[in-house]
Protein backbone atom coordinates (compact mmCIF):
# COMPACT_ATOMS: atom_id res chain seq x y z
CA UNK A 1 0.00 0.00 0.00
CA UNK A 2 1.62 3.32 -1.01
CA UNK A 3 1.83 5.57 2.23
CA UNK A 4 0.33 9.28 2.13
CA UNK A 5 3.60 11.77 1.24
CA UNK A 6 2.28 15.06 2.07
CA UNK A 7 1.59 17.50 -0.82
CA UNK A 8 0.90 20.91 -0.67
CA UNK A 9 -2.77 22.37 -0.44
CA UNK A 10 -3.87 18.88 -0.30
CA UNK A 11 -6.59 18.68 2.28
CA UNK A 12 -7.55 14.99 2.09
CA UNK A 13 -5.93 12.00 1.25
CA UNK A 14 -7.31 8.36 0.99
CA UNK A 15 -4.81 5.48 0.47
CA UNK A 16 -5.73 1.65 0.01
CA UNK A 17 -8.93 2.18 1.62
CA UNK A 18 -10.96 -1.61 1.13
CA UNK A 19 -14.55 -2.20 2.40
CA UNK A 20 -16.82 -5.53 2.62
CA UNK A 21 -19.74 -6.02 2.88
CA UNK A 22 -21.02 -9.80 3.81
CA UNK A 23 -17.47 -10.74 2.12
CA UNK A 24 -18.62 -9.00 -1.00
CA UNK A 25 -15.41 -6.41 -1.53
CA UNK A 26 -16.88 -2.96 -2.42
CA UNK A 27 -13.82 -0.97 -2.31
CA UNK A 28 -10.88 -2.51 -2.69
CA UNK A 29 -7.23 -0.59 -2.64
CA UNK A 30 -9.00 3.04 -3.14
CA UNK A 31 -6.84 6.03 -3.14
CA UNK A 32 -7.70 9.57 -3.38
CA UNK A 33 -6.33 13.15 -3.12
CA UNK A 34 -8.55 16.18 -2.64
CA UNK A 35 -6.82 19.42 -2.95
CA UNK A 36 -7.92 22.92 -1.78
CA UNK A 37 -10.49 24.73 -4.34
CA UNK A 38 -10.98 21.64 -6.20
CA UNK A 39 -14.68 20.41 -7.10
CA UNK A 40 -14.04 16.81 -8.11
CA UNK A 41 -16.71 14.88 -9.77
CA UNK A 42 -17.02 10.71 -9.15
CA UNK A 43 -18.67 8.73 -11.39
CA UNK A 44 -19.75 5.21 -11.15
CA UNK A 45 -22.33 2.65 -11.94
CA UNK A 46 -25.37 1.93 -9.36
CA UNK A 47 -23.26 -0.44 -6.87
CA UNK A 48 -20.25 0.13 -7.85
CA UNK A 49 -19.34 1.87 -3.93
CA UNK A 50 -19.83 5.48 -4.24
CA UNK A 51 -22.06 6.06 -1.37
CA UNK A 52 -20.20 3.65 0.41
CA UNK A 53 -16.66 5.44 -0.16
CA UNK A 54 -18.67 8.59 0.81
CA UNK A 55 -20.44 7.09 3.68
CA UNK A 56 -16.47 6.51 5.23
CA UNK A 57 -15.17 10.02 4.75
CA UNK A 58 -18.06 11.44 6.46
CA UNK A 59 -17.65 9.07 9.11
CA UNK A 60 -20.60 7.44 9.15
CA UNK A 61 -18.80 3.94 8.14
CA UNK A 62 -15.18 2.35 9.21
CA UNK A 63 -13.07 0.92 6.35
CA UNK A 64 -11.51 -2.55 7.07
CA UNK A 65 -8.08 -1.50 5.69
CA UNK A 66 -6.74 1.82 4.50
CA UNK A 67 -5.66 5.55 5.53
CA UNK A 68 -7.61 9.10 5.22
CA UNK A 69 -5.65 11.77 6.09
CA UNK A 70 -6.98 14.97 6.70
CA UNK A 71 -5.11 18.63 6.78
CA UNK A 72 -7.47 21.26 7.28
CA UNK A 73 -5.68 24.87 7.76
CA UNK A 74 -2.39 23.06 9.12
CA UNK A 75 -4.57 21.07 11.59
CA UNK A 76 -3.24 17.30 10.34
CA UNK A 77 -4.99 14.18 11.43
CA UNK A 78 -4.69 10.24 10.51
CA UNK A 79 -6.76 7.60 10.72
CA UNK A 80 -5.92 3.93 9.80
CA UNK A 81 -7.47 0.50 9.69
CA UNK A 82 -7.20 -2.21 11.20
CA UNK A 83 -7.25 0.21 14.29
CA UNK A 84 -5.36 -0.95 17.33
CA UNK A 85 -7.27 -1.97 20.19
CA UNK A 86 -5.99 0.61 22.53
CA UNK A 87 -6.97 3.02 20.69
CA UNK A 88 -10.58 2.24 20.93
CA UNK A 89 -10.01 2.85 24.21
CA UNK A 90 -9.57 6.47 23.77
CA UNK A 91 -12.67 8.19 23.76
CA UNK A 92 -11.09 10.86 22.14
CA UNK A 93 -10.01 9.40 18.84
CA UNK A 94 -13.30 7.72 17.86
CA UNK A 95 -14.08 7.98 14.08
CA UNK A 96 -17.37 9.32 13.98
CA UNK A 97 -19.57 11.57 12.07
CA UNK A 98 -19.84 14.25 14.79
CA UNK A 99 -15.65 14.33 14.62
CA UNK A 100 -15.42 14.42 11.31
CA UNK A 101 -17.91 17.51 11.19
CA UNK A 102 -15.96 19.22 13.42
CA UNK A 103 -12.16 18.23 11.82
CA UNK A 104 -14.40 20.19 8.83
CA UNK A 105 -16.07 17.62 6.26
CA UNK A 106 -19.47 18.36 5.60
CA UNK A 107 -22.30 16.26 3.69
CA UNK A 108 -25.45 16.66 1.62
CA UNK A 109 -27.61 13.15 1.10
CA UNK A 110 -28.45 11.73 -1.81
CA UNK A 111 -32.49 11.56 -0.15
CA UNK A 112 -33.84 14.27 1.99
CA UNK A 113 -32.86 14.76 5.23
CA UNK A 114 -35.02 16.80 7.45
CA UNK A 115 -35.97 17.91 10.97
CA UNK A 116 -40.15 17.58 9.58
CA UNK A 117 -41.37 19.49 12.07
CA UNK A 118 -39.08 22.03 12.14
CA UNK A 119 -38.83 25.25 10.08
CA UNK A 120 -36.18 25.70 7.00
CA UNK A 121 -34.41 27.90 8.78
CA UNK A 122 -34.58 26.20 12.54
CA UNK A 123 -32.66 23.02 10.20
CA UNK A 124 -30.28 25.46 8.83
CA UNK A 125 -29.33 26.65 12.47
CA UNK A 126 -28.78 23.37 14.34
CA UNK A 127 -26.14 22.72 11.99
CA UNK A 128 -23.81 24.95 13.17
CA UNK A 129 -21.71 22.88 15.45
CA UNK A 130 -19.74 24.48 18.44
CA UNK A 131 -22.01 27.51 19.48
CA UNK A 132 -22.08 27.64 23.40
CA UNK A 133 -25.79 27.77 23.15
CA UNK A 134 -25.33 23.55 23.19
CA UNK A 135 -24.54 24.16 27.18
CA UNK A 136 -28.07 24.39 28.58
CA UNK A 137 -27.05 26.91 31.66
CA UNK A 138 -25.42 28.70 28.89
CA UNK A 139 -28.38 28.67 26.97
CA UNK A 140 -30.34 30.38 29.26
CA UNK A 141 -27.97 32.67 30.91
CA UNK A 142 -25.33 33.93 28.82
CA UNK A 143 -25.15 36.89 26.25
CA UNK A 144 -22.60 35.73 24.38
CA UNK A 145 -24.35 31.98 23.59
CA UNK A 146 -27.77 34.36 22.93
CA UNK A 147 -25.17 37.00 20.50
CA UNK A 148 -23.76 33.71 18.78
CA UNK A 149 -27.40 32.36 18.46
CA UNK A 150 -28.38 35.60 16.40
CA UNK A 151 -25.55 35.26 14.53
CA UNK A 152 -26.21 32.02 13.96
CA UNK A 153 -29.63 32.78 12.57
CA UNK A 154 -28.67 35.72 10.35
CA UNK A 155 -26.10 33.47 8.53
CA UNK A 156 -28.61 30.78 7.91
CA UNK A 157 -31.03 33.51 6.76
CA UNK A 158 -28.29 35.01 4.61
CA UNK A 159 -27.41 31.57 3.08
CA UNK A 160 -31.12 30.28 2.43
CA UNK A 161 -32.03 33.35 0.84
CA UNK A 162 -28.95 32.99 -1.54
CA UNK A 163 -30.73 29.57 -2.40
CA UNK A 164 -34.19 31.07 -3.30
CA UNK A 165 -35.55 30.37 -0.11
CA UNK A 166 -35.73 33.99 1.43
CA UNK A 167 -39.32 33.84 1.60
CA UNK A 168 -39.39 30.44 2.93
CA UNK A 169 -37.36 30.81 6.34
CA UNK A 170 -40.61 30.07 9.01
CA UNK A 171 -41.98 27.49 6.67
CA UNK A 172 -42.62 24.00 8.57
CA UNK A 173 -39.91 21.84 6.25
CA UNK A 174 -42.45 19.35 6.47
CA UNK A 175 -44.88 21.32 3.92
CA UNK A 176 -42.61 22.57 1.29
CA UNK A 177 -42.32 21.29 -1.49
CA UNK A 178 -39.64 18.74 -2.68
CA UNK A 179 -37.25 20.81 -4.66
CA UNK A 180 -37.20 23.40 -1.43
CA UNK A 181 -36.42 20.36 0.89
CA UNK A 182 -33.73 19.62 -1.70
CA UNK A 183 -32.22 22.93 -1.40
CA UNK A 184 -32.35 23.36 2.40
CA UNK A 185 -30.75 19.96 2.74
CA UNK A 186 -27.66 21.96 0.42
CA UNK A 187 -28.34 25.11 2.20
CA UNK A 188 -27.44 22.87 5.98
CA UNK A 189 -23.99 22.56 4.98
CA UNK A 190 -22.70 26.07 5.20
CA UNK A 191 -23.02 27.05 8.78
CA UNK A 192 -20.74 24.15 9.12
CA UNK A 193 -17.88 25.94 7.09
CA UNK A 194 -16.47 22.93 6.18
CA UNK A 195 -13.52 22.42 4.14
CA UNK A 196 -14.64 19.33 2.27
CA UNK A 197 -18.46 19.25 1.02
CA UNK A 198 -19.40 15.98 -0.28
CA UNK A 199 -22.64 16.03 -2.52
CA UNK A 200 -23.99 12.78 -3.25
CA UNK A 201 -26.28 13.37 -6.56
CA UNK A 202 -27.66 16.19 -4.00
CA UNK A 203 -29.01 18.01 -7.21
CA UNK A 204 -30.60 14.93 -8.75
CA UNK A 205 -35.09 16.03 -8.77
CA UNK A 206 -33.54 19.97 -8.93
CA UNK A 207 -34.49 22.00 -12.02
CA UNK A 208 -31.83 23.32 -14.26
CA UNK A 209 -31.60 26.73 -13.33
CA UNK A 210 -31.51 26.02 -9.86
CA UNK A 211 -28.57 23.12 -10.29
CA UNK A 212 -26.57 25.73 -12.38
CA UNK A 213 -26.83 28.32 -9.48
CA UNK A 214 -25.68 25.50 -7.22
CA UNK A 215 -22.72 24.65 -8.89
CA UNK A 216 -21.54 28.30 -9.93
CA UNK A 217 -22.00 28.64 -5.64
CA UNK A 218 -19.44 26.23 -4.88
CA UNK A 219 -17.22 27.11 -7.55
CA UNK A 220 -17.27 31.10 -6.27
CA UNK A 221 -16.59 29.79 -2.61
CA UNK A 222 -19.97 30.79 -1.27
CA UNK A 223 -21.06 27.02 -1.27
CA UNK B 1 -68.48 22.18 44.20
CA UNK B 2 -67.69 22.82 40.84
CA UNK B 3 -65.70 25.67 41.44
CA UNK B 4 -63.66 23.82 44.09
CA UNK B 5 -62.89 20.57 41.99
CA UNK B 6 -62.05 22.53 38.84
CA UNK B 7 -59.35 24.49 41.09
CA UNK B 8 -58.05 21.06 42.19
CA UNK B 9 -57.95 19.84 39.41
CA UNK B 10 -55.97 22.48 38.23
CA UNK B 11 -53.65 21.69 40.95
CA UNK B 12 -53.53 17.84 40.08
CA UNK B 13 -52.95 19.32 36.22
CA UNK B 14 -50.05 21.32 37.34
CA UNK B 15 -48.02 18.56 39.25
CA UNK B 16 -48.71 16.05 36.50
CA UNK B 17 -47.57 18.73 33.94
CA UNK B 18 -44.00 19.16 35.75
CA UNK B 19 -43.57 15.50 35.73
CA UNK B 20 -44.84 14.83 32.49
CA UNK B 21 -42.62 17.69 31.07
CA UNK B 22 -39.74 15.95 32.16
CA UNK B 23 -40.84 12.56 30.78
CA UNK B 24 -41.89 13.82 27.59
CA UNK B 25 -38.70 15.61 27.26
CA UNK B 26 -37.17 12.28 27.43
CA UNK B 27 -39.41 9.92 25.87
CA UNK B 28 -39.46 12.58 22.37
CA UNK B 29 -36.02 12.01 22.08
CA UNK B 30 -35.28 8.72 23.41
CA UNK B 31 -38.39 7.30 21.99
CA UNK B 32 -38.67 4.48 24.76
CA UNK B 33 -40.79 4.38 27.90
CA UNK B 34 -38.49 5.68 30.61
CA UNK B 35 -39.97 3.40 33.56
CA UNK B 36 -37.11 4.24 36.20
CA UNK B 37 -38.15 7.78 36.03
CA UNK B 38 -41.32 6.75 38.48
CA UNK B 39 -37.92 5.74 40.96
CA UNK B 40 -35.77 8.91 40.63
CA UNK B 41 -39.28 10.75 41.50
CA UNK B 42 -38.98 8.36 44.52
CA UNK B 43 -35.48 8.65 45.60
CA UNK B 44 -35.67 12.05 45.36
CA UNK B 45 -38.75 12.82 47.96
CA UNK B 46 -36.47 10.70 49.90
CA UNK B 47 -33.63 12.39 49.99
CA UNK B 48 -35.32 15.16 50.79
CA UNK B 49 -36.57 13.26 53.83
CA UNK B 50 -32.99 12.50 54.72
CA UNK B 51 -31.59 15.85 54.65
CA UNK B 52 -34.60 17.28 56.62
CA UNK B 53 -34.48 14.75 59.51
CA UNK B 54 -30.40 15.36 59.78
CA UNK B 55 -31.89 18.99 60.21
CA UNK B 56 -30.67 20.93 56.84
CA UNK B 57 -32.39 23.80 56.25
CA UNK B 58 -35.51 23.54 53.70
CA UNK B 59 -33.32 25.04 50.77
CA UNK B 60 -30.29 22.98 51.13
CA UNK B 61 -32.17 19.51 51.62
CA UNK B 62 -34.42 20.85 48.29
CA UNK B 63 -31.10 21.32 46.44
CA UNK B 64 -29.41 18.39 47.70
CA UNK B 65 -32.77 16.30 46.43
CA UNK B 66 -32.93 18.19 42.64
CA UNK B 67 -28.93 17.51 42.58
CA UNK B 68 -28.97 14.17 43.48
CA UNK B 69 -32.24 13.21 41.11
CA UNK B 70 -30.28 14.60 38.23
CA UNK B 71 -27.18 12.45 38.98
CA UNK B 72 -29.59 9.60 39.53
CA UNK B 73 -31.07 10.32 36.10
CA UNK B 74 -27.88 10.55 34.55
CA UNK B 75 -26.63 7.02 36.03
CA UNK B 76 -29.30 5.47 34.85
CA UNK B 77 -28.33 6.49 31.54
CA UNK B 78 -24.83 6.20 31.87
CA UNK B 79 -25.00 2.53 33.52
CA UNK B 80 -28.56 0.95 31.79
CA UNK B 81 -29.39 3.29 28.66
CA UNK B 82 -26.14 3.72 27.40
CA UNK B 83 -24.90 0.08 26.64
CA UNK B 84 -28.04 -0.72 25.60
CA UNK B 85 -27.58 2.11 22.81
CA UNK B 86 -24.66 0.77 22.05
CA UNK B 87 -25.79 -2.39 20.95
CA UNK B 88 -28.71 -0.73 19.19
CA UNK B 89 -31.10 -2.67 21.51
CA UNK B 90 -34.71 -2.69 20.28
CA UNK B 91 -37.43 -0.62 22.33
CA UNK B 92 -38.85 -3.67 24.05
CA UNK B 93 -35.54 -4.64 25.59
CA UNK B 94 -35.12 -0.88 26.95
CA UNK B 95 -38.81 -1.12 28.72
CA UNK B 96 -37.66 -3.94 30.47
CA UNK B 97 -34.20 -2.72 31.37
CA UNK B 98 -36.25 0.30 32.64
CA UNK B 99 -38.73 -1.53 34.98
CA UNK B 100 -36.04 -3.77 36.63
CA UNK B 101 -34.13 -0.04 37.52
CA UNK B 102 -37.56 0.85 38.96
CA UNK B 103 -38.43 -2.12 41.01
CA UNK B 104 -34.75 -2.72 42.02
CA UNK B 105 -34.69 1.10 43.32
CA UNK B 106 -37.96 0.98 44.95
CA UNK B 107 -37.73 -2.08 46.44
CA UNK B 108 -33.97 -0.49 47.89
CA UNK B 109 -35.58 2.45 48.80
CA UNK B 110 -38.19 0.50 50.50
CA UNK B 111 -35.67 -1.80 52.56
CA UNK B 112 -33.57 1.16 53.92
CA UNK B 113 -36.40 3.50 54.60
CA UNK B 114 -39.79 1.08 55.45
CA UNK B 115 -42.61 0.97 53.95
CA UNK B 116 -44.42 3.11 55.79
CA UNK B 117 -45.47 6.87 54.99
CA UNK B 118 -43.54 9.59 55.99
CA UNK B 119 -43.96 13.38 55.72
CA UNK B 120 -41.59 15.77 54.53
CA UNK B 121 -43.84 18.43 56.44
CA UNK B 122 -45.66 18.46 59.60
CA UNK B 123 -48.69 20.10 60.90
CA UNK B 124 -52.06 21.25 59.51
CA UNK B 125 -51.69 23.96 56.66
CA UNK B 126 -52.91 26.94 56.94
CA UNK B 127 -55.74 27.46 54.04
CA UNK B 128 -56.65 29.82 52.26
CA UNK B 129 -60.46 31.00 51.05
CA UNK B 130 -60.89 32.82 48.07
CA UNK B 131 -64.85 33.10 48.22
CA UNK B 132 -66.10 29.04 47.80
CA UNK B 133 -62.79 28.33 47.23
CA UNK B 134 -60.21 26.62 49.70
CA UNK B 135 -56.55 26.52 49.24
CA UNK B 136 -53.62 25.36 50.80
CA UNK B 137 -50.23 26.94 50.78
CA UNK B 138 -48.61 24.24 49.08
CA UNK B 139 -51.25 24.23 46.58
CA UNK B 140 -50.49 27.60 46.18
CA UNK B 141 -46.39 26.41 45.89
CA UNK B 142 -47.37 24.14 43.01
CA UNK B 143 -49.61 26.32 40.96
CA UNK B 144 -46.98 28.77 41.16
CA UNK B 145 -44.40 26.41 40.70
CA UNK B 146 -45.99 25.04 37.78
CA UNK B 147 -46.10 28.34 36.28
CA UNK B 148 -42.49 28.85 36.29
CA UNK B 149 -41.01 25.85 35.07
CA UNK B 150 -43.20 25.81 32.26
CA UNK B 151 -42.63 28.97 31.05
CA UNK B 152 -38.84 28.27 31.72
CA UNK B 153 -39.21 24.95 29.36
CA UNK B 154 -41.44 26.88 26.79
CA UNK B 155 -38.41 29.18 26.33
CA UNK B 156 -35.72 26.72 26.74
CA UNK B 157 -37.16 24.61 24.06
CA UNK B 158 -38.14 27.52 21.51
CA UNK B 159 -36.01 30.22 21.94
CA UNK B 160 -32.18 27.88 22.74
CA UNK B 161 -29.75 27.07 20.67
CA UNK B 162 -29.66 23.81 22.99
CA UNK B 163 -33.67 23.47 23.24
CA UNK B 164 -33.33 23.08 19.05
CA UNK B 165 -30.83 20.67 19.35
CA UNK B 166 -33.07 18.65 21.48
CA UNK B 167 -36.32 19.04 19.20
CA UNK B 168 -34.31 17.65 16.20
CA UNK B 169 -32.87 15.27 18.28
CA UNK B 170 -36.89 14.29 18.60
CA UNK B 171 -37.14 14.33 14.40
CA UNK B 172 -34.14 12.51 13.67
CA UNK B 173 -31.21 11.47 16.36
CA UNK B 174 -28.89 9.59 13.70
CA UNK B 175 -28.59 13.00 11.26
CA UNK B 176 -27.79 15.09 14.31
CA UNK B 177 -24.45 13.54 14.65
CA UNK B 178 -24.16 15.05 11.10
CA UNK B 179 -24.32 18.15 12.50
CA UNK B 180 -21.44 17.98 14.63
CA UNK B 181 -23.42 17.05 17.92
CA UNK B 182 -22.24 14.84 20.57
CA UNK B 183 -25.52 12.68 20.97
CA UNK B 184 -24.11 11.25 24.14
CA UNK B 185 -23.80 13.88 25.82
CA UNK B 186 -26.77 15.40 24.70
CA UNK B 187 -28.39 12.46 25.93
CA UNK B 188 -26.56 13.11 29.30
CA UNK B 189 -28.06 16.61 29.19
CA UNK B 190 -31.74 15.30 28.47
CA UNK B 191 -31.84 13.01 31.53
CA UNK B 192 -30.54 15.51 33.77
CA UNK B 193 -33.13 18.46 32.86
CA UNK B 194 -35.99 15.28 32.81
CA UNK B 195 -34.86 14.15 36.31
CA UNK B 196 -34.65 17.64 37.36
CA UNK B 197 -38.51 17.84 36.91
CA UNK B 198 -39.06 14.72 38.40
CA UNK B 199 -37.95 16.03 41.40
CA UNK B 200 -39.50 18.70 41.56
CA UNK B 201 -42.94 16.75 41.22
CA UNK B 202 -42.15 14.37 43.71
CA UNK B 203 -40.49 17.42 46.48
CA UNK B 204 -44.03 19.48 46.03
CA UNK B 205 -46.19 16.02 46.33
CA UNK B 206 -44.20 15.07 49.18
CA UNK B 207 -45.02 17.85 50.99
CA UNK B 208 -48.78 17.82 50.61
CA UNK B 209 -49.15 14.44 51.22
CA UNK B 210 -46.17 12.74 52.23
CA UNK B 211 -44.03 9.89 50.93
CA UNK B 212 -43.59 6.39 50.55
CA UNK B 213 -41.36 3.95 48.67
CA UNK B 214 -44.37 3.09 45.94
CA UNK B 215 -45.76 6.69 45.47
CA UNK B 216 -44.07 6.54 42.06
CA UNK B 217 -46.33 4.62 39.37
CA UNK B 218 -49.36 6.45 39.87
CA UNK B 219 -47.77 10.23 38.82
CA UNK B 220 -45.37 8.49 35.96
CA UNK B 221 -48.86 6.72 34.58
CA UNK B 222 -50.73 9.69 34.84
CA UNK B 223 -47.70 11.66 32.92
CA UNK B 224 -47.50 9.05 30.43
CA UNK B 225 -50.89 9.63 29.67
CA UNK B 226 -50.27 13.11 29.77
CA UNK B 227 -47.65 13.03 27.04
CA UNK B 228 -49.87 10.49 25.03
CA UNK B 229 -53.41 12.71 25.04
CA UNK B 230 -51.17 15.85 24.44
CA UNK B 231 -48.55 14.70 21.75
CA UNK B 232 -45.06 13.88 21.92
CA UNK B 233 -43.21 16.70 20.10
CA UNK B 234 -44.98 19.54 22.19
CA UNK B 235 -44.74 21.12 25.92
CA UNK B 236 -48.06 23.04 25.01
CA UNK B 237 -49.30 19.62 24.41
CA UNK B 238 -48.05 18.25 27.48
CA UNK B 239 -49.98 20.33 29.47
CA UNK B 240 -52.82 20.66 27.74
CA UNK B 241 -53.14 16.89 28.13
CA UNK B 242 -52.11 17.02 32.18
CA UNK B 243 -54.54 19.73 32.80
CA UNK B 244 -57.10 17.71 30.78
CA UNK B 245 -55.85 14.34 32.69
CA UNK B 246 -56.15 16.84 36.23
CA UNK B 247 -59.42 18.19 35.93
CA UNK B 248 -61.40 15.25 34.37
CA UNK B 249 -59.88 12.91 37.41
CA UNK B 250 -61.19 15.90 39.88
CA UNK B 251 -64.72 15.49 38.16
CA UNK B 252 -64.77 11.67 38.24
CA UNK B 253 -64.24 12.22 42.34
CA UNK B 254 -66.47 14.91 42.57
CA UNK B 255 -69.32 13.26 41.07
CA UNK B 256 -68.52 9.56 40.99
CA UNK B 257 -66.15 7.76 43.03
CA UNK B 258 -62.20 7.72 43.79
CA UNK B 259 -62.23 4.90 42.56
CA UNK B 260 -63.00 5.90 39.15
CA UNK B 261 -60.17 8.23 38.23
CA UNK B 262 -58.05 5.65 37.21
CA UNK B 263 -60.58 3.93 35.16
CA UNK B 264 -61.66 7.12 33.39
CA UNK B 265 -57.88 8.41 33.10
CA UNK B 266 -56.44 5.21 31.46
CA UNK B 267 -60.42 4.67 29.12
CA UNK B 268 -59.17 8.07 27.64
CA UNK B 269 -55.67 6.97 26.47
CA UNK B 270 -57.43 3.92 24.63
CA UNK B 271 -59.55 6.45 23.12
CA UNK B 272 -57.08 8.92 22.06
CA UNK B 273 -54.58 5.90 20.88
CA UNK B 274 -57.66 4.14 18.95
CA UNK B 275 -59.08 7.77 17.18
CA UNK B 276 -56.72 10.90 18.09
CA UNK B 277 -53.04 9.03 18.28
CA UNK B 278 -51.45 12.02 17.41
CA UNK B 279 -52.66 13.90 20.61
CA UNK B 280 -54.42 16.65 21.30
CA UNK B 281 -51.65 19.15 19.37
CA UNK B 282 -51.01 16.91 16.29
CA UNK B 283 -47.41 17.42 14.28
CA UNK B 284 -48.67 16.65 10.99
CA UNK B 285 -47.10 14.56 8.50
CA UNK B 286 -46.52 14.67 4.76
CA UNK B 287 -47.99 12.00 2.77
CA UNK B 288 -44.38 10.57 1.70
CA UNK B 289 -43.43 10.21 5.60
CA UNK B 290 -46.87 7.90 6.69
Amino acid sequence: MPTITEKENTVLSVRGLKKSFGGQAILDDISVDLKQGEVVLLRGENGSGKTTLVNILTGNLEPDKGEIHLNFNGNKELFSWPRHWWKALNPFDHFTPERLVWEGVGRVWQDIRLFPTMSTLENVMVFAPGLRGENPVLALISNCAKKENRQNKKISSEWLGKLGLGDRLDSSCDKIPLGQMKRVAIARARPQKPWILLFPSSSFGMCLHRKLQLLFSIRSGNG
Amino acid sequence: MILQLLVNGIITGSLISIMAIGFGIIYSTTNFFHIAYGSVYVVAAYIMHTFLSWHFPFIISLAMSLFFAVVIGVLIELLVYKPLHKKRAPQGIYLISSLGVYILMINITALIFGNETKLLSYGIEKSIHFGDVILTKIQIAQCVTFILLSILSLFFMHYTRIGKTIQAMGCNARLLEFCGVNLQKLRFIIFAIGSFFAGVASILTGLDVGIDPYMGMIPLLNAVTAVILGGIKRIEGIIAGAFFIGITQNLVIGYLSGRWESVVTFSMLILFFLYQSGGIIKVKKRAEEL
